[in-house]
């Protein structure tokens, strides 16, 4: 137990520092090393960042290994303006980076890791990585544009926002539906939320709740954020802020104002749009189409029924004509009828007429011969006695007195 | 939504579209035509007018919301 009897005893001082020495002489200047940040704090005066790097296992997130890191004061900017501009992200935990390191350790500090350098793109790669991990459990879970396959009405004016009071994009909308010629027809409720930071997911997922409660108030729901940094979009790229909005059961119109690639509550909103304006904008065309729509169908109504109208007047006019057509034919041919039956009729009118007069005109002459007057008047007299006419001379003996009759008058004679 | 007698601008402008496709493939007769265009002419008016109505009431509702939300 040679052990137990020291030989050799060193302070802890001595300790460490040898674990330094045996470090700066082993170890390279840097690494690259990829992990994850655990915590992140900036020192307000020295500007120095401090930093928890951690890394866990992915199957059950169980940490297996931390460490300590700075980012030196004259670093520290430039590192997180490239990290910030390049990813769009905000340079914060939870986030997994790329980083060039030198190990040190300090007898009275330490083990540390002082980060030299970042490359964002490994940070891009991860998060598409985790955004596409995300989007293929919603699609595997069946969730994932259930929001879209909602009908949006085609007048959706009842709008439940969700957004932050304050931000300079709620204003915008809200200022842009007031000037809309629909703005009388528009009824906004704010449902306030934190828009930015680690409350922004537990926050919008509480109003979703409160507008459940009412969901039959409103038509549509807007999401939108203002105006202000383009960074700190995680929280719109989470599975359980995602799922909620996938799976709620009136359309979601996004404005959340971003220049990178669509967040996930972007994919699976029923309507992405890039701004609280175009979102205002979406809803004012989606009233003005529908009014548009309306008229279209009442013109097309009207002048389909014009039509039709006319079309059953041409029908009726070419009936009637057809009926006067034929009605005539038979009224002419009932006329011909009658003329030739007139013509027929008068001529043998006029025949009868002139035989009648003919004879008429004999019966005259016979008449006019057979008259005592006439005969008379050809110089023959009649004889009368005592008023009767004597048609026998044996009827007279002499000396009797008659009258003889002429046509101009007459004399008394005396038989001898 | 909303109340149950009110217009549904949805189902209202389907029956139009419905009527309109109606007449111009000539699927009514003369008798039938009137009475649809009576119907579209009623819908065409409820329509016209939810788009110029204030929503005053929708608008007392989602207020008096707020007085309870918080």
């Amino acid at each position: 137990m040679k052990e137990n009897c020291p030989s050799q005893i060193f302070t802890l001082s001595e300790l460490n520092l040898m674990v330094r020495d045996t470090i700066r002489a082993t170890m390279m200047d840097t690494y690259w090393i990829t992990a994850e940040i655990g915590e992140l704090k900036e020192n307000s005066f020295s500007h120095h960042c401090y930093l928890e790097l951690i890394e866990k296992r992915p199957d059950t997130n169980q940490m297996t290994a931390k460490a300590r890191a700075v980012i030196w004061a004259n670093k520290y900017p430039f590192i997180k303006y490239l990290f910030e501009s390049r990813t769009g992200e905000t340079f914060a935990a939870g986030i997994k980076i790329l980083i060039r390191v030198s190990v040190d350790f300090h007898e009275l500090y330490g083990f540390s890791l002082s980060i030299e350098e970042i490359e964002p793109s490994y940070t891009i790669g991860e998060m598409h990585l985790r955004k596409s991990q995300i989007i293929a459990q919603l699609q595997e879970e069946g969730i994932f544009s259930m929001n879209k396959e909602l009908n949006l009405p085609l007048l959706p004016v009842r709008i439940a926002v969700i957004s932050s009071p304050s931000a300079a994009g709620y204003g915008d909308f809200m200022s842009h539906l007031d000037s809309s010629p629909w703005n009388s027809l528009f009824a906004v409720k704010l449902f306030a939320a934190t828009m930015q930071g680690e409350k922004t997911e537990a926050s919008i997922i509480q109003a979703l709740e409160s507008i459940h409660k009412n969901i039959e108030l409103f038509d549509a729901i807007v999401i939108i954020r203002g105006g202000g940094a383009t960074s700190d979009l995680n929280s719109f790229d989470s599975y359980d802020l995602a799922a909620n909005c996938a799976q709620f059961p009136l359309p979601i119109l996004t404005g959340i104002g971003h220049e990178r690639d669509d967040s996930i509550v972007d994919l699976v909103a029923h309507t992405r749009l890039k701004t609280p304006t175009a979102v205002a904008d979406f809803l004012i065309n989606r009233v003005t189409e529908s009014a548009q729509r309306l008229n279209y169908l009442s013109q097309t109504i009207t002048s389909a029924v014009t039509d039709k109208i006319n079309e059953t007047q041409k029908e009726l006019q070419f009936l009637s004509a057809n009926i006067i057509r034929a009605s005539s034919a038979i009224i002419s041919k009932q006329n011909n009828h009658i003329i030739r039956t007139e013509i027929s009729l008068k001529s043998a009118i006029t025949r009868e007429f002139d035989s009648l007069s003919f004879r008429l005109k004999e019966l005259d002459q016979f008449f006019r011969m057979a008259s005592p007057s006439y005969i008379l008047q050809k110089g023959y007299a009649l004889v009368l006695k005592e008023g009767k006419v004597i048609e026998s001379s044996k009827l007279l003996d002499r000396e009797q007195t008659v009258e003889l009759r002429f046509s101009d008058g007459s004399k008394k004679a005396t038989i001898q | 939504m909303g109340k149950k007698n009110e217009l549904n601008f949805e189902e209202a402008i389907g029956s139009l579209e419905e009527i309109a496709s109606n007449i111009e493939n000539n699927r009514y007769g003369i008798d039938e035509l009137l009475q649809k265009v009576k119907e579209a002419v009623q819908l065409i008016n409820a329509c016209k007018k939810k788009l110029n109505s204030t929503n005053d009431e929708v608008k007392k509702i989602l207020a008096n919301l707020e007085d309870n939300g918080e």
